[in-house]
């Protein structure tokens, strides 16, 4: 588990950031390819793809494919042409 | 284990190539197929390891689904990335959850609330050693979730964000989707800032006061 005051104010943060409207899991899954794909081509995410980016930003299972999926086109060879 | 495909494709002759029949698709099932397995170490690393007697055996089976969700998922893969990019997030959606499913397949919710009770801010209650207004916050918080939410979406909130356990885990162990329990969750983080704003704090407030 992890220390609880920790996840307390990690809690209390994202209760701060909420906002009225937030992408869903599967709204965000649908896009993540592309956010990725924009990530490497070093656009402006935050400003392109604003709900992707808050959704990762509070729902740890998708942060935690998102990274993964970096890992992968971030290893380079596995990424041809378009 | 074969690394990488031998030709590169744009995302139109995927599609072409995958769409036909005969020798031409089956080359591309097989470079994709490839491509996966080729993938999946990156994906993994922090997970499991390639060196893992487990790794072979689930990288097989994740290429498997994967390229059947693909063929299942063609007519909706929409252009805007590279067409590789979009396979590996179906990998990675595959790969995970099975691998969440093995790493919480002995924590359940039902043990998690007979444990610790319904109030979700338990292991972090006061003590002697905070400060009076740290306490007093404490204090403030707990009640607002116990007023404010509803069992589930305590429950939720203290498996998903005190006891980090995936919300497909949790979604699973509560008879929904994940992508009900996030809307669950949103609407519970929503309660509370509002709660806490007629209560005339903000979120920012309470934390402030623990920096």
């Amino acid at each position: 588990m992890a220390n609880p005051m920790r996840s307390f104010k990690r809690l209390l943060a994202m209760v701060a950031h909420t906002d009225e409207v937030e992408y869903s899991c599967e709204q965000a899954h649908r896009v993540l390819d592309e956010y990725a794909d924009c990530v490497m081509r070093g656009e402006d995410v935050t400003a392109m793809l604003p709900l992707v980016h808050k959704h990762l930003e509070m729902c740890p299972d998708c942060r935690e494919e998102y990274e993964a999926l970096m890992r992968i086109v971030r290893s380079g060879p596995l990424h041809p042409a378009r | 284990m074969k690394t990488e495909p031998t030709t590169m494709r744009t995302n139109t002759d995927w599609l072409g190539e995958l769409q036909t029949t005969g020798a031409a698709r089956e080359a591309a099932l097989a470079d994709l197929r490839a491509i996966v397995l080729a993938g999946l170490p990156y994906a993994l690393s922090g997970w499991l390891s390639p060196a893992d007697p487990q790794f072979e055996a689930l990288a097989e089976d994740v290429a498997q689904e994967t390229l059947l969700r693909v063929l299942d998922k063609l007519n909706s893969f929409e252009h805007r990335s590279h067409f590789t990019t979009w396979v590996h997030k179906i990998a990675v959606r595959v790969a995970l959850t099975e691998l969440r499913r093995r790493r919480w397949a002995d924590t359940s919710l039902e043990a998690l609330t007979a444990e610790k009770g319904e109030g979700m801010m338990m292991a972090a209650e006061p003590t002697p050693g905070r400060i009076v207004e740290q306490n007093d916050m404490l204090g403030i918080v707990q009640r607002l979730l116990m007023e404010e939410l509803t069992h589930k979406q305590r429950l939720a909130m203290m498996a998903v964000n005190v006891e980090g356990m995936p919300l497909e885990v949790v979604a699973q162990q509560m008879g929904m989707t994940r992508n009900a329990l996030y809307k669950l969750l949103h609407d519970a983080r929503l309660r509370l800032k509002r709660r806490m704003e007629r209560e005339g704090l903000t979120a920012a407030d309470v934390l402030a006061s623990f920096q």
